[in-house]
């Protein structure tokens, strides 16, 4: 039963990304055309910057999306990880820095795991477990650090850089940002442990009795997040400076899950694509830093945000009721002609 | 309909309840340790008002849950309220109309909500995220940075006023809150929309061939979500005496909890109104016991992010080891008689 | 259809499991909790005359830390033992859980750095009523809900200061922002509501405001705030945070941007947290002053009204030897003006340590 595909150029075009990618392109021309300051080598950066962070968490945060959970605890893991390893360059400023990373990392991972273990093992839902661990460690935050901010002082400039420049001209941000997205398209796309992830997703009941084994997939995942959550915590340090306990990481779930879902992937599992989220996370970013530029109130941002989440939902499910539609179209032509 | 629904003869406490009530007592018992007038009746009636609120949300929150939707955007709606009640406060409009016009705006909101998820068919979550965003930009717009104040003497203090008098007596708030849990267990479990509500929750498909109008009910749900959020926002701005845009915020998460901890299911089907309740109470004592004892902001969030994992925890682990241990009961039984 | 509603409502009533193992893992979870988080929380055992509960904004600012510990110094000697509990966040009314447990406890005294100047009136009037000698320390609320108010600098001053701090660093003429903190402060509204009359008034008529932003301190929202204000104005001379988490998020964007040096920086911070820019040429001056000095003069306010019955209303004068300048007289609404500001640069900076 094969069904045509049409040829590989209109492939492009139907695919959801594509469609994210022209959007883009709308709303720089049309920021850059009311003011031509938006263009400006040093703005752009700047929404690169800001960007950066949110796609290298949200890289991991899609496969969490696609096995069905979800990862509130992202910001305040990326909070933590960042404090820690504050503290330790502050108590020794001669540690070498990919060290430093590597701590970062490895508490965004342990954080991850314990994430894991509750929703695999303990069999709380995602939403709950990671609700409760978004408080749990944002305490620890503050514990660890007795209070006391990290200043910039004690941030080695060696992490500061990361967010200026690097051997080949664009800042270690960029291209952690980038390489988490290419990591994550990788896993999804062209291994067998990405197949099991999207298969959990789509059809956990059926993935299990296949003998996919469930728990260590969802701790995977969520490890996976976390350590990338810890990444951002070293990104966090080398942009801002500052790692204040209350402030560190607030509030970024909710814009990490925004740009997950406005690329494209689906909040029940199963599909989603890590270009898809790279391109959420450009499409607000862009966004929040044209409206400023063009002089819109910064009021309207959230609405702004509000909308396009709406819009690439809706989108979505017309797309995919479009689809199944033809697609059982298809087998009753074929069953008929046969 | 009343004739239906036999109450049990022995009276046993639920299961669901006995977290909630446990969380209740300890903190109770640990705040009095802290301080001799912890257990004062007039302290804690005082300081109820607050968490009136987050009460009132979590009741309505837990209708639109047991449908098996989810709300997120309970604060951003409270704050669309407040704002409009503020804005039309601002221009002379008298306060009664304001409150009134508030209560509307939440309604409409909820409605909003529900029209969305219904029409387009797309998930709660995402629907109530995008609103989130989108209405606490309205109010954002509404508000801008500016601070309404200045409203008359009578309306605010609305959490002082005691509707039987005397020491300690009865705060306004905390009798709105009882009339208020009386009204939804009678329509939760007395009436024919809760039994319908339930019935969505637990199985929408079945319920739809059982002839259960379900985006009927979970519109109703969402415009009873929304009008309870316009209700709260007039409460906050009589308690604060003072309106800005970020009133509310965060509340969502706190009335989530709440639901959750009083042993509502979060995918639905499963709940009671009286687990809102007593979690309410219990998350109140636990709050106030720790700050009695000093303990900041951050480590009392943490506290309750803890209790909220254990009490769903808890349950699951205990229910899966003893299903495991039936199933090896029944393997053995099985085995002997063969 | 009746016993599919009754068995409906009895599935709805949840399972009907035992929980024997409940009750001993909440009652050692919540054991467990309070007894780690007590050891987290401030003493409060010695045996001292005075109960003072100090609330500033919120946690984890190194400002407010340096008042804390102005204020436990000079309680050291005065028989008094603070205890410094705070909310999460820095929210208008996210104060008032803390008055209420402080007047639980039936402290001698309040002292808070107030988020909002009204909606805090009716829980601080309550502690007054009670018997509680309630301060605010380095910010304002309304004057009926306190009974006297410690301010670091001449507010009514300050906005002048600020504009005039400005002039100096990009030689009196240009544009320039405020970057404030949140549109809810009252100090900082404050000032900037000076500022803006001493520019109305014809001051500093060289330099022109064209814009004042919120970055409610929280360093990502004051980045991308200054970002912005960057990306918005091309003429823009000079920031001016008088925040201490606004100062440094703008140093933080200018000092990795190519418009360092070109755009100054400046407005009040620590010296701790600015040192680097100062020294990497980011920032030339910003100011600051001494907060212990708020903390020592709340101490010792609160002895003299507990124990000598002092009353402080506009025109008296009180004495504490010892405490900085020594000597305040207490202005309009019973507020006392701790010092004069500090400017540091690159000369002194490494003086201060705070």
């Amino acid at each position: 039963m094969a069904i045509k595909l049409n040829s590989k150029v209109t492939y492009i075009f139907k695919k959801r990304e594509f469609g994210i990618f022209l959007f883009i392109l709308v709303l720089l021309a049309v920021f850059g055309s009311i003011e031509p300051r938006f263009f400006r080598s040093d703005n752009l950066s700047a929404i690169l910057s800001s960007v950066g962070i949110l796609m290298v968490v949200g890289a991991g945060q899609t496969l969490v999306i696609v096995t069905r959970n979800i990862d509130l605890s992202i910001g305040s893991t990326l909070g933590l990880a960042a404090m820690v390893m504050g503290m330790v360059a502050r108590s020794q400023p001669d540690f070498p820095i990919p060290g430093l990373i590597l701590i970062a990392m490895v508490v965004g991972g342990i954080c991850g795991l314990l994430n894991g273990f509750l929703v695999s093992y303990g069999k709380i839902p995602s939403i709950i477990a990671t609700l409760g661990t978004l408080a749990i460690i944002r305490g620890a935050v503050f514990v660890v650090s007795n209070n006391v901010q990290i200043d910039p002082n004690d941030v080695p400039k060696g992490i500061i850089s990361l967010s200026i420049t690097s051997p080949i001209g664009i800042p270690w941000l960029l291209i952690f940002a980038f390489l988490a997205i290419v990591l994550v398209w990788y896993i999804s796309s062209q291994t067998l442990l990405g197949k099991r992830i999207y298969a959990v997703g789509s059809n956990p009941e059926g993935a299990i009795s296949r003998g996919l084994s469930f728990n260590k997939i969802t701790i995977m995942v969520f490890v996976f997040v976390g350590v990338l959550a810890g990444l951002g915590g070293v990104l966090y340090t080398a942009r801002y400076a500052t790692i204040n306990p209350a402030d560190v990481g607030r509030g970024l779930e909710f814009d990490v899950i925004s740009a997950v879902v406005i690329g494209g992937t689906n909040i029940f599992g199963g599909s989603g694509t890590a270009l898809g989220t790279a391109l959420g996370c450009m499409l607000i970013g862009i966004l929040s830093n044209g409206l400023t530029v063009v002089g819109v109130s910064p009021f309207w941002k959230a609405c702004a945000t509000g909308f396009l989440i709406l819009a690439a939902v809706a989108i979505d499910n017309l797309v995919r009721k479009k689809q199944e539609e033809n697609f059982l179209l298809a087998i009753r032509n074929q069953r008929a002609v046969k | 309909m009343s004739s239906l629904i036999k109450a049990p003869k022995r009276f046993k406490v639920p299961s669901y309840l006995v977290g909630p009530i446990l969380i209740l007592v300890i903190a109770m018992i640990y705040g009095s340790l802290g301080s001799e007038y912890f257990l004062q009746p007039s302290s804690i009636i005082f300081n109820t008002g607050r968490y009136i609120e987050i009460g009132l949300l979590a009741l309505a929150l837990t209708f639109v849950i047991i449908n098996g939707d989810i709300d997120l955007s309970v604060a951003s709606t409270l704050a669309a309220s407040a704002g409009v009640l503020a804005k039309l406060f601002a221009g002379g409009v008298p306060i009664f109309w304001c409150c009134v016009a508030a209560i509307f705006t939440g309604f409409v909101l909820g409605l909003i909500n529900g029209l969305i998820v219904i029409k387009f068919g797309l998930p709660s979550l995402v629907v109530t995220l995008a609103t989130l965003a989108l209405y606490r930009g309205l109010t954002q717009v509404m508000l801008g940075d500016g601070v309404v104040a200045n409203y008359p003497d009578n309306f605010v203090g609305f959490d002082q006023r005691l509707v039987i008098g005397g020491d300690p007596g009865l705060p306004a708030p905390l009798a709105l809150f009882i009339v208020a849990s009386l009204i939804f267990y009678y329509v939760l479990h007395r009436s024919n929309y809760g039994i319908k509500n339930i019935m969505s929750g637990s199985n929408a498909s079945s319920s739809k061939f059982s002839g259960i109008s379900v985006n009927n009910v979970r519109l109703i749900a969402f415009s009873v979500s929304g009008t309870v959020s316009g209700i709260c926002a007039v409460m906050i701005t009589s308690r604060l005496g003072s309106t800005i845009s970020n009133v509310g915020l965060g509340l969502e998460l706190l009335a989530i909890t709440v639901v959750v901890l009083g042993g509502t299911d979060i995918f639905g089907g499963r709940g009671a109104i009286s687990g809102t309740v007593v979690s309410l109470f219990a998350i109140m004592a636990v709050r106030e016991a720790l700050v009695i004892q000093d303990i900041n902001g951050q480590v009392q969030d943490a506290a309750i992010g803890l209790l909220l994992i254990l009490t769903v925890l808890v349950p699951r682990i205990r229910s899966y080891y003893v299903e495991k241990r039936n199933r090896q009961k029944r393997f053995n039984e099985a085995q002997a008689k063969a | 259809m009746k016993y599919i509603a009754i068995g409906i409502r009895n599935e709805a009533k949840g399972m009907n499991k035992k929980h024997k193992a409940l009750v001993p893992v909440l009652g050692m979870s919540l054991i467990l909790t309070g007894v780690s988080a007590s050891f987290m929380a401030t003493s409060a055992t010695a045996a001292t005359k005075y109960k003072v509960t100090y609330i500033p904004k919120n946690l984890g600012n190194p400002y407010f830390d340096a008042i804390v510990n102005g204020f436990k110094k000079a309680a050291k000697g005065l028989n008094m033992t603070v205890k410094v509990v705070a909310p999460a966040q820095a929210g208008a009314t996210d104060q008032i859980p803390f008055i209420e447990a402080a007047i639980q406890q039936k402290v001698d005294a309040i002292a808070i750095s107030p988020n909002d100047a009204n909606a805090l009136c009716p829980t601080l009037k309550r502690a007054m009523k009670a018997g509680i000698v309630v301060l605010t320390v380095n910010g304002d609320t309304a004057a009926s809900c306190r009974q006297a108010s410690i301010t670091p600098v001449d507010f009514s001053v300050l906005g002048k200061y600020l504009v005039d701090q400005t002039a100096s660093v990009i030689d009196g003429k240009g544009d320039w922002a405020f970057l404030s903190a949140t549109s809810t402060a009252p100090d900082q509204n404050a000032w900037l509501a000076g500022a803006k009359k001493y520019i109305d008034g014809g001051g500093q008529p060289g330099l022109k405001l064209v814009d004042t932003v919120y970055g409610d301190d929280a360093p990502e929202k004051s980045a991308t705030e200054a970002q912005a204000l960057l990306a918005k104005y091309p003429n823009l001379k000079a920031i001016n945070a008088p925040t201490t988490v606004g100062i440094a998020a703008a140093a933080q964007v200018l000092s990795t941007s190519p418009l360092k040096g070109k755009v100054q920086v400046t407005g009040l911070g620590t010296p701790d947290q600015m040192r680097q820019y100062v020294k990497d040429g980011t920032v030339k001056a910003f100011s600051l002053w001494d907060p212990g000095l708020e903390g020592a003069i709340a101490a010792n306010l609160i002895v003299s009204i507990k124990a000598k019955n002092v009353k402080p209303k506009a025109g008296l004068q009180i004495t504490y030897k010892g405490v900085g300048p020594g000597s305040w007289k207490l202005g309009k609404d019973a507020v006392i003006i701790a010092g004069p500001p500090q400017e540091f640069n690159a000369k002194n900076i490494d003086n201060f340590h705070f």
